[in-house]
């Protein structure tokens, strides 16, 4: 009997204990993944507002240039959305993902993000510049990893200027391709042998051919995969498309006050409306047709009268 | 033989009580810890929210749709706010339902411009249903309007509703 009594309470002591440790490692290990979630969710908030290239990067509509630091090493994960009749204008994903762990995905309206997958960095370059269209549509935001290596061979002097202003060290400027070191990503300007070959108006690379119209684009089509570069761009066309319709509301306005010139918005309304439409595919043909209409908005746009 | 056999089921509540008792200790030290790391949280969130409505503040002021024509004459250099393009985003419709995700994913229930300076017209940018607890940001921004080869600018005040954690 006594040896009975004395078997229950080790049986009754092991398994409440067990219990104990049970609880105390479950509660311990989802306080660790919450933690890490937590973590990982603040970390993309703080990628949102960085990117905010008026409260962080730089001055508003010009080309700046930063190095970005996480706190450690993350997979960043950046969606793209065209717009849908909820979500008017689209939107950017991002998320940020610590060993199979992600973080809550944050949601971008008003941010356009370039970028080639897969994307695994601590230190992040940013390089954002803006669309113009002609008025300042949106400024774009080029992500690439710090660790990574370009070179622009034979680069307009234009690029090579630039370049060497905003002193982006991950950006090599060459004459030639032998030079550029083994592992970068070399980018050939008027044909060539390399990774990525830019064009007039296009731009070659392994995942297919991109069309650009000025230097903001031209930057986005090098760095970024052909996925999330359509995708963007008629974000981007739909977005001006709006605007457009804010500028025809503004020229009636200017109309009224005395002014004499009538703007005409209609043709790029329809052109952007037509690169925005998610089931079309963007041709050079449009791109070309859009630059020809804001050049021609541009010369119309008058000091006396100024639309935009 | 009866007596011994009491006094182990004795012993045995007794262990019983006090397992129940550590269980209930830490029990209570885990909630107590919960609370603490909510706490700890929501504070956190509330910092970058109103981080966010700080930036938003710049973000609003320098949005082209709102933002004064990069070749006003005076104004290519300085931040300010186009009020012919206000104006349209005052008179509601498709225009402000097209933003509407930008504000509502910054958590943003409201967006006015306000003339102060000489007093004038008030302008309404955005609105929702507020939260229940809601705190407003504000700054300065002249206000400016295109008229035949002139510039005629006064002084507003931005006014960002966001709503709290």
């Amino acid at each position: 009997m006594k040896k009975a009594q004395f078997q229950f309470a080790w049986i009754f002591a092991v398994i409440v204990g067990a219990l104990i440790l049970f609880l105390a490692f479950y509660f311990a290990g989802t306080f660790l993944l919450q933690q890490r979630h937590e973590q990982t969710t603040v970390e993309t908030q703080f990628l949102d507002i960085i990117t905010d290239p008026f409260s962080y990067l730089g001055s508003m509509g010009a080309t700046t240039y930063k190095q970005l630091e996480l706190p450690k090493e993350y997979e960043i994960i950046i969606e793209c959305s065209t717009s849908t009749s909820m979500e008017m204008l689209g939107k950017n994903t991002i998320t940020l993902m610590e060993k199979n762990e992600a973080g809550i995905q944050r949601n971008l309206y008003n941010k356009y993000l370039y970028f080639e997958q897969p994307f695994k960095a601590k230190k992040i370059n940013a390089l954002s510049k803006p669309f113009e269209m002609p008025w300042r549509v949106s400024d774009i935001i080029i992500f690439w990893p710090a660790d990574q290596e370009y070179c622009f061979v034979d680069a307009p002097f234009k690029i090579k200027n630039e370049v060497e202003r905003l002193e982006i060290e991950t950006i090599k400027t060459e004459t030639k391709k032998i030079n550029c070191e083994e592992n970068a990503i070399t980018v050939c300007f008027e044909g060539g042998n390399c990774d990525v070959v830019v064009y007039d108006s296009k731009i070659e690379k392994d995942d297919g051919t991109i069309y650009y119209t000025g230097d903001a684009l031209m930057y986005a089509g090098i760095f970024s995969d052909k996925l999330i570069y359509d995708c963007n761009l008629k974000r981007l066309a739909s977005r001006l498309n709006t605007q457009a319709l804010i500028y025809e509301e503004k020229s009636l306005s200017l109309l009224q006050k005395g002014c004499s010139i009538n703007y005409n918005l209609q043709n790029i309304k329809e052109i952007s409306s037509q690169i925005a439409d998610p089931n079309k595919f963007i041709s050079a043909t449009s791109i070309e047709n859009l630059q020809k209409e804001a050049d021609a908005l541009g010369r119309a746009n008058s000091n006396y009268c100024t639309l935009f | 033989m009866k007596r011994k056999n009491k006094k182990a089921q004795v012993k045995i509540q007794e262990m019983a009580f006090v397992l129940l008792a550590v269980v209930f200790l830490v029990a209570l030290l885990f909630l107590f810890f919960a609370r603490f790391q909510y706490s700890q949280l929501q504070e956190s969130v509330t910092q970058v929210r109103e981080a966010r409505t700080i930036t938003m503040l710049s973000v609003v002021a320098s949005l082209p749709e709102l933002r004064c024509s990069s070749s006003f004459s005076s104004a290519s250099e300085i931040a300010c706010i186009d009020k012919d393009k206000v104006d349209v985003f005052n008179k509601g419709g498709n225009i402000r339902k097209k933003y509407t995700k930008i504000w509502q994913a910054a958590q943003i229930s409201k967006i006015t411009i306000d003339e102060i300076y000489p007093e004038g017209q008030s302008y309404l940018i955005y609105t929702q249903e507020p939260g229940e607890s809601t705190e407003t940001y504000a700054t300065y921004i002249p206000l400016c309007e295109e008229t035949t080869g002139n510039l005629k600018c006064v002084v507003a005040k931005i006014r960002i509703t966001t709503n709290m954690p």
